[in-house]
């Protein structure tokens, strides 16, 4: 008679029942069988026949999955009752898995600082990644709101491609560009007005900001209106209607988004303009930090080459091949000269796709930033792996005594991987988390000039979820595999006896957690000289010497429209009268007025020559910074002077044409001689264009304080408005604060022009830290990724040496027995712990010295291989080091020998 | 034999007739249930077992270890009250069903 009960426990066992029903159902199953086989045979069966049939009978998966359905799982209670005990044969996919998860849950639940270093250790590389690429995704990668946006293109001219100077267009570019038209399906030019426009609405003025656009302008962008309709051709020829279209989030806020707002009139810069349609709401360009209206341009028709100022926007047919293009550009370019001749003869146009020359200036620091997650990523990757390498080892007995219950090496490794991807989805989760909520810091914490950021709707979506899931994944492979390859034990009886006494760590394992570690410290390197560069170049550029004293300093900006000021008199007259008004605001010492304003804000630059020094070709002319000013402007801007007068009374339409010079352009073109008396030709030759230089002031950066000291040529208001200062700046002095100097600023200019408002009230402080905002900003960013990494590799080496010195208690204990010393000790545990990290930091040097080249464009006033820079960081990472080795060497140093050895 | 969809509806109503009057083992009750269908409906092991902790699990039948002299001991089944109320309500409901079935399918109503 066979024995049926050891084949029914086999078919039980993947179901994991209570010892007790799975004896029961066992026993009478087996019965069952017992007295199958016994009628079979009654019946005439042969014996292997009947066994044949009742093995038949009993074969397959039927018992085990209709019972999965009937018989609840007992709880697997012991470590040692779990899956990894014994091996049966078959098993279910779905089912193992299951038991893996719930097993891994149970492991990683037992080791919970484990579990929570590593899951905070990948949260932190895989949000930081996760955050960055959302940005960068948003900025570089998605396409831009309009149709086809890669058959979008910007023209410039430029006079020297290698350069990669460019510059705006002209009338007489855009006329011969518009006959390409086999090229380009369409073509429009635009201009963005830094003072805005005055806007009246209801009875209140204010400052609006926008773009005057040809009439093709939204049809070559490919974008329809929310309401009404576009400009149509010919709204932007001579004596065509004034015409505004509205953002959508001037006509919601401003105009409380009034359904049947097509049509009606607003007053813009004191003239009335029809509103002929609104935008919706993702449409921005071409101004990125704000947009409110678009009004018709009416082009002048060209009468010269120049001048220019216009930019322009180009949609080029699908099948046009560089070549074409390239061929159009310079036909037009070659009309411009025969047209106009006399100009300058090597200027040619050059095109860039419009979604690059909106990233252009993020792009750099974005690809920095983004490798240096990337790079914390890594980071993170080896400390989870570390961690997962020093809790195989110390798992080595639990894994032998699997091993000895019949688990497989392949079984183990499957189960140490399923807890890698459990944790590698926890750290997922809470990165996406992180990533989520710095997303939100980052754009909100963004400054201005970078609000191409915020135009761009940057936040979390499905793809960018994608990418943290890839990520997450990825990094299981990294951290996940490794650790099960090497932690696998090989045999069972070495795993216990040795687990057993304590012994040191496997060789193979040690150097891999070594190398981790110094490959750790190696990125750590790179990511704090990169991001020690930035913050150096960011302090040289906070240090430059902006040439004033200016604290207190309040300005304003005011553009006077047109259409009411449209001779310099009239300019003029309400330049004066303001000026006296506000000079008699209780409080305000000093008031003038400037259409530049430190440190980047300058009228426009001019070519000019000193009148009896030799005249330079045209494309050779020096530049300067063309800057009209009150005389007061020096004293409230606490710009000394050097030499000479500052403007006054005498210097007014009536008197002789003078000018102000800083001392840079004084020492670059009068360097032995006195520049008082001489006279600098300016915009063209002839006794009209002559200026007699009257002062010498100190110098004032007017172009960033990465450029530095500017060479400007002051002029006074009063000689020099024809027109192009409608717009300037208020600059006050006084004893009160700056929102009160705005409010009677504000009631100074409602007194003499209630069509008029002031704008961008600041002080001159805010200015220069507006400036230096970008720089500021992705310091800032690559500082923190700087600190993350640094946090992770410190707890990197803690980790290791810590381990290290636990596995090894009983050795320490022994050494101490044989008399060796506290000193010893240390001077021990530091050397093997500075090994690691001393080669690390050496490996990081190298691929620092590479790979800050790359960053050389964002720096100012350090070179990409700064020595300070470099040493510092090294020093600060042994340091650290250092201190990481020092806690465990003070653990091991307080070791009993008495007690390490006895419990063995 | 029975396809599997008509067994599988069945094949509680089976069991529970079977245990109306007398408790059985499980081997019993396969081999009953062979002979009285004329070996058109069979159980073996693999099904049958779940099918009876599955009963069980609902409370229609009782199973218990029953030892008797010189034997050894064996999982005897017995209908419970709620089994009984199953068992009346379903042969109902059985017999009209194969009362319509066989008025349709009589020669005569064709």
């Amino acid at each position: 008679m066979p024995e049926w009960r050891d084949a029914v426990h086999a078919r039980l066992a993947p179901l994991h029942l209570s010892l007790r029903r799975e004896s029961d159902i066992a026993e009478e199953l087996a019965q069952h069988l017992e007295d199958r086989y016994a009628d079979l045979r009654s019946r005439g069966h042969s014996e292997d026949d009947a066994l044949r049939i009742v093995r038949d009978e009993l074969a397959g998966d039927v018992l085990a999955n209709a019972l999965t359905a009937t018989e609840r799982p007992a709880a697997t209670a012991g470590a040692l009752a779990g899956p990894l005990a014994g091996e049966h044969a078959s098993g279910h996919l779905l089912a193992d898995l299951w038991r893996d998860v719930r097993y891994g849950i149970r492991a990683l639940r037992n080791a919970p600082g484990f579990t929570a270093v590593a899951i905070i250790t990948l949260a932190l590389g895989i949000g930081a990644t996760t955050a960055m690429f959302t940005v960068f995704n948003a900025v570089l990668l998605r396409p831009l709101p309009f149709p086809q946006p890669e058959h979008l293109l910007r023209i410039y001219q430029t006079n020297d491609k290698a350069e990669g100077g460019i510059g705006s267009l002209s009338m007489a570019d855009y006329g011969e560009l518009r006959h390409e038209d086999r090229v380009f399906s369409s073509i429009a030019t635009y201009m963005a007005p830094s003072d805005g426009f005055s806007l009246v609405v209801g009875n209140r003025a204010e400052r609006v900001f926008g773009t005057v656009v040809g009439a093709s302008f939204f049809t070559t962008l490919g974008i329809r209106p929310l309401l009404g309709s576009v400009f149509r051709r010919g709204d932007d020829g001579q004596g065509a209607p004034a015409l505004v279209i509205l953002s959508y989030g001037f006509w919601q806020t401003r105009l409380g988004g009034d359904p049947a707002i097509v049509g009606k009139q607003l007053s813009i810069q004191g003239s009335p303009v029809t509103v002929t349609g609104v935008m919706p709401p993702s449409v921005w360009f071409p101004r990125s930090e704000v947009a409110d209206i678009w009004l018709n341009d009416m082009l002048p028709t060209p009468s010269r080459q120049g001048p220019w100022g216009w930019q322009a926007i180009a949609r080029v047919r699908p099948d046009v091949t560089p070549a074409q293009l390239q061929g159009a550009l310079d036909r037009a370019a070659e009309r411009v000269r025969s047209d106009f001749p006399g100009g300058p003869a090597r200027w040619t146009f050059v095109t860039k796709p419009v979604s690059e020359q909106l990233s252009q200036s993020l792009r750099p620091a974005l690809l920095v930033l983004m490798a240096a997650v990337v790079l914390v990523l890594l980071i993170a990757c080896l400390n989870v792996t570390n961690l997962m390498l020093a809790r195989a080892t110390s798992r080595e007995h639990e894994f032998a005594v699997r091993t000895a219950l019949g688990a497989s090496r392949a079984r183990i490794i499957r189960q140490l991987v399923t807890e890698s991807v459990l944790l590698a989805f926890l750290g997922g989760a809470a990165g996406v988390l992180l990533a989520v909520w710095g997303v939100r810091l980052l754009v909100a914490s963004a400054p201005a000039s970078l609000a191409l950021l915020r135009d761009l709707r940057v936040g979390v979506d499905a793809q960018v979820l994608l990418l943290a899931a890839a990520v997450s994944m990825g990094s299981v492979l990294f951290f996940g595999l490794a650790p099960a390859l090497l932690g696998a034990p090989a045999g069972a009886a070495t795993g216990i006896g040795s687990a057993a006494r304590g012994s040191t760590d496997g060789r193979g394992r040690r150097l891999a957690r070594s190398v981790l570690v110094g490959a750790e410290f190696a990125f750590s390197l790179v990511l704090l000289v990169t991001a020690g560069l930035l913050v150096r170049s960011l302090g040289k550029l906070l240090a430059v010497d902006t040439g004033l004293h200016a604290d207190g300093v309040v300005t304003a900006s005011i553009a006077l429209p047109k259409a009411h000021y449209e001779q310099p008199a009239q300019i003029l007259g309400f330049h004066n009268r303001l000026l006296a008004a506000v000079r008699s605001v209780p409080g305000v010492t000093i008031a003038s007025a400037s259409v530049g304003l430190p440190p980047d804000v300058f009228g426009y630059a001019s070519d000019f020559f000193v009148v009896g020094q030799p005249v330079p070709d045209f494309e050779f002319a020096p530049l300067a910074d063309v800057i009209a000013v009150d005389g007061e402007y020096f004293a409230a801007m606490g710009i000394p002077l050097r030499s000479g007068r500052v403007f006054d009374a005498r210097d007014d339409g009536n008197g002789p044409q003078t000018v102000m010079i800083s001392t840079e352009l004084a020492r670059r073109f009068f360097p032995h001689s006195d520049p008082l008396g001489q006279r600098l030709s300016v915009g063209g030759k002839g006794p009209p264009n002559e200026y007699t230089i009257v002062g010498v002031v100190g110098d004032v950066p007017y172009e960033g304080l990465a450029r530095g000291a500017s060479s400007a040529m002051y002029f006074p208001f009063a000689q020099f408005s024809q027109g192009q200062y409608r717009s300037f700046a208020v600059v006050m002095r006084g004893g009160v604060p700056m929102d009160d100097m705005a409010a009677a600023l504000r009631a100074v200019v409602q007194r003499l022009d209630p069509e008029l408002a002031i704008a961008q009230v600041r002080t001159v402080r805010d200015l220069v830290d507006a400036s230096v905002s970008a720089n500021r900003f992705r310091a800032m960013l690559l500082g923190l990724f700087a600190v993350l990494a640094l946090v992770l590799a410190a707890v990197g080496i803690y980790g290791v040496m810590a381990f290290s010195v636990g596995r090894r208690s009983r050795e320490i204990g022994v050494r101490m027995a044989l008399g060796a010393g506290t000193m010893q000790l240390y001077a021990q545990i530091l050397r093997e712990g500075l090994t690691v990290a001393g080669a690390g930091i050496v490996v990081g040097l190298a691929v620092a010295l590479a790979a800050t080249r790359v960053v050389s464009t964002l720096l100012f006033g350090v070179s990409a291989t700064d020595p300070l820079t470099f040493a510092a960081v090294a020093f600060i990472l042994i340091l650290i080091a250092a201190f990481a080795c020092l806690i465990p060497a003070r653990r091991a140093a307080r070791v009993d020998p008495a007690i390490t050895m006895v419990t063995d | 034999m029975l396809p599997a969809e008509i067994k599988k509806g069945s094949a509680e109503f089976l069991i529970l007739s079977l245990l109306r009057h007398e408790p059985r083992h499980g081997y019993e009750l396969s081999k009953l249930i062979e002979s009285r269908s004329d070996g058109v409906v069979q159980f073996q092991v693999s099904s049958l077992y779940p099918l009876l902790y599955r009963m069980e699990g609902r409370g229609w039948i009782r199973g218990r270890w029953v030892e008797k002299a010189g034997q050894r001991r064996r999982r005897y089944y017995s209908i419970t009250p709620a089994g009984r109320t199953v068992v009346e309500a379903q042969r109902e409901s059985w017999a009209e069903f194969v009362r319509a079935i066989g008025k349709i399918a009589e020669p005569g109503h064709a």
